[in-house]
């Protein structure tokens, strides 16, 4: 059966370490709706990043 | 600027993918604090590129609906390239190479950055037959065609052309683009991989030397890909699907089933194996390996109609496509 192709997965952690300085003000939150909240705090966006394992 | 992980196959995830619409991994959006998009893009294209995205992103953080309000008053590139991303999430690459276009008659000065992305999206499109090959090679002349185009970037749209060609049907029409790919200086460092599978192009369409397609193909897989399994099983794809090499691909499939780690990856590779013993003409074994892989993935649809199709070429029917 023809193999099947992987995208690439993101290593968040590794992305925002190698990131430039227009991400030095990306925070990390612990889940979408931690993200959501802190949006709302703050009058900011959130960026999610949709993966999965494989 | 938060940044939020969500894995779409666990605990909250399936509901919030749902909700977004997720249909392809990795998907980035980006949302203000109701939860409205305000832009999406599929894929990660290393870390300059996905910062370059979320700059955008924060500069305009209207929602799509605003944003598409605002282009149809009054549209700029980067409004045009922002839809063009949202329509490629829907897998409306008609709709994307559509913004694209306009972004780049907007910009010209950009016109490189949103051919690529045209040609891109034409490439996932191609999958679905949204274009025909005639406007996927008007895009790619478009792109041969602008100043300062590196042999990197011509062999990257040439290994493009030739997979659109390829999924068409039709990989021959892409031979003028992988000449003028190969016809630049590899360099030092030796062919990079994209240009090894230029190379074994070549070798099949414009040598028709089959040994050296075969070899050079070697050159691409990793170190150790004789007992890795999904290697295996790639390159006895390859040569099933090239009809070329098919003796040794067929006890390479074989030796892949035998050290598969569980048994719907070892059902994947015998159903490569049965299609090799086919396209031999075992019609008997091409029955029994199909059978077994039904036997060990008996969810999956596919490996049942297999078992009809053999079972009909066996008796000397014609179930092949």
């Amino acid at each position: 059966m023809r193999p099947r192709r992987i995208a690439p997965a993101i290593l968040a952690l590794a992305l925002l370490a190698a990131a430039g300085s227009a991400l030095a003000q990306v925070t990390p939150a612990a889940s979408f709706d931690a993200a959501l909240k802190a949006a709302q705090d703050n009058d900011q966006l959130v960026v999610v990043d949709f993966y999965a394992d494989w | 600027m938060v940044f939020a992980k969500v894995n779409t196959e666990k605990g909250k995830g399936p509901d919030i993918s749902g909700t977004y619409g997720i249909k392809a991994l990795p998907t980035f959006v980006v949302v203000n604090g109701d939860g409205e998009v305000t832009d999406r893009w599929i894929g990660y294209n290393g870390p300059e590129a996905w910062t370059e995205s979320v700059r955008k992103a924060k500069a305009d953080p209207r929602t799509i609906a605003a944003k598409r309000a605002a282009f149809d008053r009054q549209p700029t590139a980067d409004l045009a390239a922002c839809l063009a991303n949202d329509a490629a999430c829907d897998f409306d690459y008609q709709g994307a190479v559509n913004y694209f276009r306009q972004a780049r008659n907007l910009d010209p000065a950009r016109a490189e950055e949103f051919t690529e992305q045209i040609l891109t999206n034409m490439y996932y499109g191609a999958r679905s037959k949204a274009f025909s090959f005639d406007e996927v090679a008007t895009e790619a002349d478009l792109a041969l065609a602008l100043p300062g185009a590196t042999p990197e970037q011509k062999e990257n749209l040439a290994a493009m052309v030739s997979g659109m060609a390829r999924s068409m049907g039709s990989p021959e029409k892409a031979i003028p683009y992988i000449k003028a790919a190969l016809k630049d200086d590899p360099g030092t460092d030796g062919p990079s991989d994209t240009r090894l599978s230029l190379m074994v192009e070549s070798a099949l369409l414009i040598e028709h030397d089959e040994a050296k397609a075969v070899s050079l193909r070697k050159q691409l897989l990793p170190e150790g890909w004789q007992e890795d399994p999904d290697q295996l099983n790639s390159f006895a794809w390859w040569c099933f699907q090239n009809k070329v090499n098919l003796a040794e691909a067929e006890k390479l499939a074989q030796h892949g089933a035998e050290i598969a780690p569980d048994d719907a990856s070892r059902a994947n590779i015998l159903d490569t194996a049965a299609e090799i013993s086919a396209a031999l003409g075992k019609h008997d074994e091409a029955l029994a390996q199909a059978k077994q892989a039904a036997q060990l993935d008996p969810d999956k649809d596919y490996f049942q109609q297999q078992v009809d199709r053999f079972t009909s070429e066996a008796a000397g029917g014609s179930g092949a496509d």
